[in-house]
């Protein structure tokens, strides 16, 4: 298996690179055949306008040069988990998963830390997969792609880049498609409700990967799963881009949720498309924290297509430094009686940029549709720059669609009130962002996940 | 014993406007004092001034808190040395738990004004002014580099917390459901200012100001607020009460009485001075002191309510 992927010494992205890197694997015809069909799109697709961010006013941050000099796979150093750079290895800590008392944060005794399964990516490979006998007694399978490409064949033929986010649907997926390695792949059966959460963890330290992470979620009618994942690296020069697909699907009522910490280093570029297909009665629920990278395009969509779908989207953004996010939230409404709720919650500090687009589309089938869409952004200084788009798309004529943004500073009596009682300006400001992403944060039932943001906070204002 | 704050002929602007014309006062722990006046006569600048609000600017004069000028300091580090004011319209803090904030302020409170120490690093280029008082440079601690703000942990532990916050909420009388609840967001009139109260009893400030604690509220909120910090007056805090109106000194009964006017007190005196002032109104004092009828008023004057 992995092991004999010699790719990690070639740089550059080619069809040889495609075919080398399926060989390593030893991949069946099937999907030799995707990958090199996902070539063809990649060479003939025309680099997407977004680049420029969404409403073109960035300087040139992407050019397709960029892709000269990367490496498509990057096998792991190490297999072992205890060998891995302690900034990964800290994030394996067990996290406080039940709903802790709020005031109680920092006694996490007695709370319950075990997480269903665990799944760690190094690089390019899946380097560990762990999961409860109890879960794996009911079915549920936590694998990487690439052992489910082997594995289980069918399910990956049926849903994997088939319906939720197609090769085809611009350039950066098609190249994701062709050379995607590792991968998280997570399969809920009919009826199976899993209330520990599963947990992924993608660490990169390669200064010249271009990786391509995918996840997977399948839950079949009537069950529950939660996945957390992380997205880390280290900081410092590097060249490295993450093109991530996330496909989830959740079935006839089945709830699905999924929380995302994306921190890569202060170098990576980071172009990923999450996508939710929710079906009749189900009920999924995001809450995606982008707070890495140099440079990110996040597209954040659910699609209702089934009758008496939620979902309910939670955007957490906190750009710095010279940070450029851009993030675009598609809400698709096809059928009749579904619902969805958005909040978006973004600071800006330093220099950063952050674009946001945010559009509720309604099907003509979609009669009686009920969703909302909220953006709020705060400014914490006067150099960093937001454009935000609340949007709608209707077209059916019995819907009830809202939208709203608002954007803002710091208000210095807010400031003023809290140091009269003796809070420094920086604890000051910092419970305040706080607060600001309040909101969202208490939205997270994981006390783990939670804590999560509120360190990323402290750590983003300092 | 010592006298705990001193204000010496001060003077007050607020955006170039001179509102504050040479105010003496010395309040003692234990002492109750109360400033009265007719609105836009400067009693809540004095305050404001007193605890640092940025936008009033000292030009004159100065105020000695605990044997030390404290006209250099920022607010957060006066409300650490003890001094307390309860705002007459509290700001609203979405997202931020009552609890979460009194047990930031507490903890900050119990460590008192701790200097940090002055290194060459700290200095700037002027070489007067330590670094950390830069706003550039808050983030700094003892050595010159950032602080691990990862130090919250160093929080009181929640345990200690909730049991003074639960006395203190039982001798206000008011329902722990307030704590869970977003600082003033959403409060009414009389909830914001117990909640100013409730701050003052936990942070035990040695001299604390109460900016109208009573205004906009009907008359049992007045009991209540006004029993409220009855009950936390003592031998270790000063209290000085800015109001127009009676009422609430029927609570608090003040040893002192100062009328101001015009940016200046005009006149002090015992408890005698306010029920004067309840049969007379201002009228008398004015023309006593010799200033011109209705100078500093902007609007209709609410004595009626007096």
């Amino acid at each position: 298996m992995p092991e004999t992927i010699e790719l990690s010494r070639e740089t550059g992205l080619s069809l040889e690179a495609v075919e080398s890197l399926s060989a390593g694997k030893h991949e069946p015809a099937w999907m030799v055949q995707s990958r090199r069909d996902a070539w063809e799109m990649y060479q003939q697709l025309p680099m997407a306008d977004w680049t420029r961010g969404i409403r073109g006013w960035w300087a040139g941050t992407v050019k397709e040069t960029v892709f000269d000099g990367l490496k498509p796979f990057v096998a792991a150093s190490t297999h072992d988990l205890n060998a891995l750079p302690p900034a990964a290895k800290s994030l394996l800590r067990p996290q406080p998963l039940d709903d802790a008392d709020e005031e109680d944060t920092s006694d996490v005794s007695g709370t319950s830390s075990d997480a269903a399964g665990v799944l760690v990516q190094y690089n390019s490979e899946v380097i560990s997969t762990t999961l409860t006998e109890q879960v794996r007694s009911q079915g549920v399978i936590l694998c990487s792609l690439d052992e489910a490409v082997q594995q289980h064949p069918d399910l990956v033929q049926r849903y994997f880049m088939t319906r939720a986010v197609k090769a085809s649907e611009n350039k950066f997926t098609a190249l994701h498609a062709a050379l995607w390695s590792g991968g998280v792949f997570l399969y809920v059966p009919k009826g199976v409700q899993i209330e520990q959460p599963v947990r992924a963890i993608y660490y990169m330290d390669d200064p010249a990967l271009a990786n391509f992470t995918h996840t997977l979620v399948i839950a079949e009618a009537d069950s529950y799963v939660r996945l957390v994942e992380e997205h880390v690296s280290p900081n410092g020069p590097t060249q490295s881009i993450d093109c991530g697909i996330v496909e989830i699907f959740c079935g006839t009522q089945a709830r699905t949720e999924y929380y995302d910490q994306q921190e890569w280093g202060d170098g990576v570029s980071n172009f990923t498309i999450k996508r939710a297909m929710v079906g009749k009665y189900g009920l999924h629920k995001w809450v995606v924290a982008t707070l890495g990278s140099d440079l990110t395009r996040l597209n954040l969509d659910s699609v209702l297509e089934g009758e008496g779908a939620r979902a309910e989207t939670n955007g957490f953004t906190f750009p710095n430094g010279q940070q450029h996010f851009d993030v675009r939230n598609i809400t698709r409404h096809t059928v009749p009686h579904t619902s969805a709720d958005s909040l978006f919650k973004a600071v800006l500090n330093g220099t950063s940029q952050m674009g946001f687009e945010g559009i509720i589309r309604a099907d003509k089938a979609a009669q009686d549709t009920d969703s909302h869409l909220l953006a709020n952004t705060l400014y914490l200084n006067e150099s960093c720059k937001a454009e935000v788009q609340p949007g709608l798309d209707v077209w059916a004529n019995e819907v009830r669609c809202m939208h709203g943004a608002t954007i803002g500073m710091i208000d210095d009596e807010q400031i003023f009130y809290l140091k009269s009682r003796g809070i420094p300006e920086e604890e000051a400001r910092q419970l305040i962002v706080e607060g600001f992403f309040e909101g969202v944060i208490a939205r997270v039932p994981l006390a783990g996940v939670r804590q999560r943001l509120r360190e990323s906070i402290v750590r983003k204002l300092a | 014993m010592t006298e705990e704050l001193v204000i010496k002929d001060l003077y007050v602007n607020v955006e170039d406007k001179e509102i504050i014309k040479g105010v003496s006062l010395t309040i003692n722990k234990g002492e109750i004092h109360a400033i009265m006046g007719p609105n836009g006569s400067g009693k809540s600048t004095i305050s404001n001034a007193i605890m640092g609000h940025p936008r009033y600017t000292i030009t004159g004069g100065d105020i000695i808190f605990q044997g030390e000028s404290i006209l250099g300091l920022a607010a957060d580090r006066r409300a650490r040395r003890g001094l307390f004011l309860a705002f007459q319209y509290p700001t609203t803090v979405p997202g931020v738990t009552v609890s979460n904030f009194l047990r930031t302020a507490l903890t900050n409170r119990r460590k008192g004004d701790v200097k940090p120490e002055v290194l060459p690093g700290n200095l700037n280029v002027e070489g007067d002014k330590p670094f950390y008082e830069n706003k550039a440079a808050t983030g700094l601690g003892t050595d010159g580099k950032n602080i691990d703000r990862s130090k919250r942990s160093t929080l009181i532990p929640p345990r200690e917390f909730r049991a003074i916050l639960r006395e203190k909420l039982t001798s206000l009388q008011m329902d722990e459901k307030f704590t869970k609840r977003y600082l003033n967001d959403g409060f009414s009139g009389g909830e914001k200012k117990r909640l100013e109260i409730l701050q003052m009893a936990v942070l035990n400030p040695t001299i604390a100001f109460l900016d109208e604690p009573d205004s906009g509220l009907d008359i049992d909120a007045v009991r209540i607020v006004g029993e409220g910090v009855e009950k936390l007056k003592g031998p270790d805090m000063g209290i000085v009460v800015i109001t127009h109106q009676l009422r609430i000194l029927s609570y608090l009964k003040p040893d002192f009485v100062h009328v101001m006017m015009q940016g200046r007190i005009i006149k002090s005196g015992g408890p005698e001075l306010a029920a004067q002032i309840e049969e007379q109104g201002y009228g008398w004092l004015r023309a006593e002191a010799g200033l011109p009828e209705g100078f500093e008023l902007d609007n209709d004057e609410v004595l009626t309510n007096a």
